[in-house]
């Protein structure tokens, strides 16, 4: 099996599926359910995502995520970005405008922390038009995440 | 006029007015539109559901403009004095769009809370008169100024916004005053500037 490191999850937004098995990369997931009605749609999904920091300093880690993320996503534009505080460590959020590849109008917004050689990331993604609806609910999420003080051994995804 | 190059639309102001139904659109103007695919975008600026204007007065003045309707967005976006750039949009790219615009962006924190707004500060913030735009800029500490516009039917919202070194902040006409605003926020608007027919995903 996997050494997968041990985590502190966010809460699952109401309503909302943890995916069983994140997608590679991501260490643990959960998606808006399904529309059955229109299975197509974009599900809104927040991602946790932990990066072997190996030496470099939290503001060296979101320059080189600053650099990377216009290369990565499509017609990325940074709309916000702020220093705070997450689980009592500096940390920041970042919200961001980008395109997928069905020309979809995607939001993602990012809350990250560094704790020693672990960063930590909180991504949602959501489509631009339901943002605002969401944007509330998720930003909760965020502020009551506790990935550094939350991690207890045993966590596992 | 109107050129269609490569793709690429531009037209001067008399092109503007003419596509949007003031002036006169030509036979071959029509044509032309129609040859590069346009002729839907034509109709959603004749016949949008909804419509956003945003005036950017800083060194100078634009008037940037956007049609919605269902199927599309179309911008008509002020590249410089006297020359203007069509573009057509799907409408849940409208946010971003406003954004590029309106250049919101990170900022520092605002350094304090409210603070009041210039005299007469709307008509000064977006004066075509430089001088007179300048003076409220200055009184207002900002370098820039904006005025979102959104109208549908025989309504219109607007959001003005004054962006300088301390950050964004939108003004409060009723009191006077100018607050601190994040690009957070202000994008949270922008993301619901339109109706949910304009932007819901159909089945």
């Amino acid at each position: 099996m996997t050494d997968l490191p041990r985590f502190a999850p966010p809460a699952v937004p109401q309503g909302w599926d943890k995916v069983a098995r994140p997608p590679t990369g991501a260490v643990w997931t959960a998606v808006e359910p399904v529309d059955l009605a229109r299975p197509d749609r974009f599900r809104a999904n927040l991602v946790l995502t932990r990066d072997d920091l190996g030496g470099l300093t939290f503001r060296d880690w979101q320059v080189a995520s600053d650099e990377v993320l216009p290369r990565v996503l499509q017609d990325y534009l940074l709309v916000d970005l702020e220093r705070l505080d997450v689980d009592g460590l500096p940390g920041g959020r970042r919200l961001a405008h980008h395109v997928d590849q069905a020309a979809r109008a995607l939001t993602m917004e990012q809350w990250f922390v560094a704790d020693g050689d672990r960063g930590w990331t909180l991504t949602a993604t959501v489509e631009t038009w339901s943002y605002d609806s969401l944007a509330d609910e998720l930003a909760a999420v965020a502020a009551a995440w506790r990935p550094v003080t939350g991690v207890r051994a045993g966590d596992q995804p | 006029m109107i050129a269609v190059q490569d793709g690429v639309v531009r037209l001067d102001d008399a092109g503007v007015a003419a596509v949007l139904g003031d002036g006169d659109l030509d036979d071959a103007a029509t044509a032309e539109l129609a040859a590069a695919g346009l002729g839907p975008a034509l109709v959603t600026v004749r016949r949008p559901i909804v419509t956003l204007e945003v005036r950017v007065a800083g060194s100078s003045t634009q008037v940037h403009r956007i049609a919605v309707d269902a199927e599309r967005a179309v911008v008509l976006l002020a590249v410089r004095p006297g020359l203007h750039q069509l573009m057509v949009l799907p409408p849940s790219h409208v946010a971003a769009a406003v954004v590029r615009i309106t250049r919101i962006g990170p900022r520092r924190s605002p350094a304090g809370g409210p603070r009041p707004a210039p005299a007469d500060a709307v008509a000064r913030l977006l004066s075509d008169d430089s001088a007179v735009r300048h003076d409220a800029l200055r009184a207002a500490s900002a370098t820039l100024a904006w005025r979102l516009r959104v109208a549908w039917d025989a309504e219109h919202r607007d959001l003005v916004v004054v962006d300088g070194t301390d950050g964004m902040h939108v003004l409060d006409e009723e009191d006077g005053a100018l607050l601190p605003v994040s690009a957070t926020t202000l994008y949270r608007v922008f993301s619901t500037a339109l109706p949910p027919e304009a932007l819901e995903p159909r089945s």
